[in-house]
């Protein structure tokens, strides 16, 4: 079982209060945490879901009181609470916080000092005093009367918690662990701790005894939560706490900017009041589904500063951005809508439909964290005009607040996911701009070359040259070529042919031209990648443009397959033409005489056996050898390989090779260019296994070794 | 420009020829334009060099096919140079295909020589070419072409040039002051006071030479330059009547002197 030794429950520590003071040493009692104590036991399980059942009506209850935020002040720091519904201040109280407070019930918990301070959410009045014992203050929860608060260490080796149980503002019982302990819920008079990353336990509050454990190990187990009277728990994931012993965690997959959990990671040493946490975070109300977790309307708000983005539980799409006057110092998922609270002290009620204010309530104080229970406020109607997502994407996409650049960069990938063709012409704008930050503007041009519709924005782009006296710079032609490619569109054809001839094209779009010129298969492009391979394979001074050069010796092969072999071998052989980009050409003529694999049909594969018949479907082969299959195969050498790259000669940025390989996955040949790194790379190249493919006869495979 | 161009030229040939004489069985001077065009195909680039060398020397029209050919093939950068400069050696209108082709060369490097060989060979269609150069990314090659279309009195190229001067291209100041019509000489003479003085004053002494231009354009001229009243107006006038024969008594002298007497010294 648990490695959870010295694992104590201390009952009765009243005893030691002294002035509404607790010191949590010496507090003797029975067991909690207790190392034989069974997890995954599915009637321990089902009993505290029955409570929770019977206990739901008066959770929901106790969430819909007075609604009431308590925020904190900058210099001088004050702890304040404000009845929202009215609008007025409940209490205040100069503080020394340490960790941002909690509302833990009826009762508002903070660390300061060497003490965690307990007052009642109504009157600021200090109902209870617990010494630190040089402990964090990791988090507090309660409903009505009854709560808990979790001291730690945190995470790691040596780890070491306190629980301490709270009932009508003061110190009940605590309990010991040598786990580090996360954030606690609160319901149906039970506490729900999350302890050792996999971990939760509920503890009846009454007795403070643990009369179930659940170890989850689909997930890390960092904070616990309570919506609606269930009980959700996880880290990056959240899962519903059930009879299931294998719950599932719901995630907002993709990438957030600044990376924020969707419940707090609570092992890590706990936010300051004025911690970056408050201002960048995830906020979602979590619902039970089917007797899973789920997102409360399929959605989740991304609260960076100043902006606010709606996201669908898809992570992949938007549903609005509202911006803010400030940036956001509280933010929390309401009956009414969405709450934020920004650092002037204004408190905005957001739509959760459409971002619109339904309400503001003007605080009037510079806060630097809020927090609210206030399922309880009404909330008005929404006002103000509600733009095209698209245009409020658009808006944060160019915003220029310089904190803002990853959020600019996801407001850009959002953008892209919308199917509206004028979106196309916004990214070509953003992906072209120079003032644009780079990474922003890297992003665009990323997504850009994805696009599958806006074709006239694509080639009224394409048809523009750069011209210094008409202030007109080129184009992104790069991503505008894979672009015209994913759109299937030819019409594109002629203009990159222009813009492979224009000087002002910048060195690093030629190869995208070529590649894409080479996929549409378009003759006419044939003779000007001639034209261009012959006037440049000499030059050796622009750097990138060998890049361009072999994209379009592969081109140009792929277009006129053996008609090519004459201007091949002419690259290969001119004795002024730098050694790579012969070898190149060499290697364009080995791939022109490996033949290509017949795509197998249904009859090929089809095989009667006994008792059942194969189709292509059960044929576990792959089709052909992908370069992205042996690069696969391959990336356990990538240091040797990388190492290749310094050929006794010279070191080089890139070594393309080159591979003939049977349909059993035998290495026929293997070429590279340069030439100098074929005796370093052949060998691992053929040290690996390949699959046996369903190819019908050789075929040759192009991987590129880079730096 | 151009006699530059030949000495350098020539420089070169001498150095050559001297060089690669005594490996060669043949002399620069001996070879004809087919053997001088057999090296351009060989391996060497010395080979090569000579080739394009010996047919700049050989100075013959035949010589501007198999060097744009050889051009067209791909060169190394300092033999495309070489190559260029032997097109503009040889002054051949002919070369006007593959040199307007090499204005849209990657390296701004290729493109100046390109603009200069044209200055000389001055092929048809140079001026809307190089009217295309002024919109060169690099400042070398936008000078280049305004002086070119200077050089090649490329009138038509005029509404390029003074949007080329408003961009800051300093050489197309003068190439207008020599090309301008009349009616396009106020447009130039509205720059005074909107640009330095300094910039114009070249081309306002051009204007004020310029016989093709009538006598009351000029006076009119004359008369905007007594309204600014400055030292450097002053001199700029003294710089003009002493540029006329001593024996010139036209109103237009008269003019400038009474005005600069008007100018306090």
């Amino acid at each position: 079982m648990r490695n959870n030794r010295m694992a104590t429950m201390h009952r009765g520590c009243a005893k030691f209060l002294v002035s509404g003071a607790i010191a949590l040493t010496g507090c003797g009692g029975a067991m909690a945490f207790g190392e034989t104590f069974p997890d995954n036991r599915e009637d321990h399980l089902a009993l505290v879901a029955q409570r929770l059942d019977a206990g739901r009506e008066a959770s929901l209850r106790a969430h819909h009181e007075q609604p009431i935020l308590v925020a904190v002040t900058s210099a001088p720091m004050r702890l304040i609470a404000h009845d929202l519904e009215r609008g007025t201040m409940l209490w205040e109280t100069p503080v020394e916080l340490r960790t941002v407070p909690y509302v833990a019930g009826h009762s508002v918990v903070t660390h300061e000092g060497n003490e965690v301070v307990i007052r009642s959410l109504t009157t600021g009045r200090v109902t209870g005093r617990v010494g630190d014992r040089s402990l964090n203050l990791v988090g507090a929860a309660g409903e009505g009367e009854r709560g808990v608060v979790v001291l730690s260490t945190g995470g790691g080796v040596s780890a070491f918690s306190v629980v301490v149980g709270l009932s009508g503002g003061a110190p009940t019982f605590q309990a010991e662990m040598q786990q580090p302990i996360g954030a606690p819920a609160v319901s149906a008079d039970m506490g729900f701790v999350p302890w050792g990353h996999q971990n939760i336990s509920a503890i009846d509050l009454g007795s403070g005894g643990e009369i179930a454990r659940l170890r989850a190990t689909q997930g890390v187990v960092a904070s616990a939560v309570v919506e609606g009277g269930h009980i959700f728990f996880g880290q990056d994931g959240a899962a519903l706490l059930s009879t299931n012993t294998a719950p599932a965690f719901v995630t907002i997959p993709g990438e957030m900017p600044g990376n924020p959990a969707l419940l707090r990671n609570a092992y890590q040493p706990p936010p300051g009041p004025n911690s970056a946490q408050s201002r960048v975070r995830l906020v979602t109300r979590l619902t039970a589904r089917e007797g899973a977790a789920a997102f409360e309307g399929d959605a989740a708000y991304l609260v960076y500063y100043r902006l606010v983005i709606a996201l669908n539980a898809d992570g992949q799409s938007a549903r609005w951005i509202a911006q803010l006057p400030r940036d956001a110092v509280g933010a929390d998922v309401i009956d009414g809508g969405l709450l934020i609270t920004d650092e002037s002290g204004a408190v905005h009620l957001l739509s959760t439909a459409d971002g619109r204010e339904s309400r503001v309530v003007q605080l009037g104080s510079g806060l630097i964290y809020a927090t609210a229970e206030a399922d309880a406020l009404s909330a008005g109607t929404p006002s103000g005009e509600v733009l095209p997502l698209r245009d409020q994407l658009l808006s944060a996409a160019q915003n220029t607040d310089a904190r803002l650049v990853p959020l600019r960069e996801l407001a850009v990938r959002l953008l892209a996911a919308l199917p509206e063709a004028e979106v196309t012409g916004n990214l070509i704008a953003i992906c072209e701009e120079p003032a644009t930050t780079a990474s922003v503007r890297r992003e665009a041009c990323r997504v850009l070359a994805l696009r599958r519709a806006g074709n006239a924005d694509v080639l009224q782009a394409l048809e523009r040259h750069a011209s210094f006296l008409r202030g007109i710079h080129a184009p992104p032609v790069g991503p505008l070529a894979e672009a015209s490619l994913a759109m299937n569109e030819r019409r594109a054809v002629p203009l990159l042919l222009s813009h492979l001839r224009d000087p002002e094209t910048s060195a690093a779009d030629l190869a995208s031209i070529a590649r894409v010129l080479g996929a549409f298969g378009e003759l006419s492009a044939a003779e000007p990648l001639a034209d261009f391979i012959r006037l440049y394979r000499a030059e050796t001074i622009e750097a990138g443009l060998n890049e361009g050069l072999l994209a379009s010796l592969t081109a140009y092969r792929t277009l006129l397959g053996p008609t090519s072999r004459e201007l091949l071998e002419e690259t290969a052989t001119d004795a002024l033409t730098p050694v790579a980009i012969r070898d190149a050409a060499r290697a364009e003529i080995v791939a022109l005489d490996a033949p290509a694999s017949e795509p197998p049909t249904t009859s090929d594969v089809t095989t009667e056996t006994a008792d059942m018949t194969l189709t292509e479907a059960d044929d576990p082969r792959p089709e052909t050898l992908t370069p992205l299959l042996v690069n696969q195969i391959l990336d356990d050498a990538r240091p040797q390989l990388e190492a290749c790259l310094r050929t006794p000669r010279r070191v080089v940025d890139m070594v393309r090779v080159v591979m003939v390989v049977g349909p059993e996955g035998n290495v026929l040949m293997v070429t590279t260019t340069p030439t100098e790194a074929q005796a370093c790379v052949e060998p691992i190249v053929r040290a690996h296994t390949y699959p046996a493919t369903r190819a019908r006869g050789r075929q040759s495979v192009t991987v590129e070794v880079r730096r | 420009m151009l006699s530059r161009s030949i000495t350098r030229m020539l420089a070169i040939l001498a150095i050559s020829v001297l060089s690669h004489g005594v490996s060669s069985s043949l002399s620069a001077q001996e070879m004809t334009v087919a053997q001088a065009t057999q090296l351009l195909s060989a391996s060497s680039p010395d080979e090569v060099r000579m080739g394009i060398e010996t047919l700049g020397l050989l100075g013959s029209p035949q010589a501007v096919a198999p060097l744009s050919a050889r051009i067209r093939q791909g060169l190394p950068p300092d033999l495309l140079g070489a190559a260029i400069d032997t097109l503009g050696v040889l002054g051949r209108a002919e070369a006007g295909p593959i040199l307007f082709e090499l204005l849209a060369h990657r390296r701004p490097e290729i493109r100046l020589r390109t603009v200069q060989a044209i200055s000389t060979c001055a092929p048809r269609g140079a001026d809307r070419a190089l009217a295309s150069s002024l919109s060169d990314s690099s400042p070398a090659v936008r000078a280049a072409a305004a002086e070119t279309l200077a050089t090649l009195r490329a009138t038509s190229a005029v509404p390029e040039l003074f949007l080329a001067f408003e961009h800051d291209v300093l050489q197309a100041g003068p190439a207008l002051a020599a090309l301008a019509r009349a009616e396009e000489v106020p447009r130039i003479v509205g720059y005074l006071g909107r640009m330095p003085f300094a910039t114009l004053r070249p081309m306002l002494l051009t204007l004020l030479q310029r016989t093709d231009l009538a006598a009351r354009i000029r006076m009119d001229l004359v008369g905007r330059l007594g309204e600014l009243a400055t030292a450097e107006v002053r001199a700029l006038l003294s710089e003009f009547i002493e540029s006329l024969p001593s024996n010139d008594n036209s109103p237009l002298r008269r003019a400038a002197e009474e005005t600069m007497n008007r100018i306090a010294g």
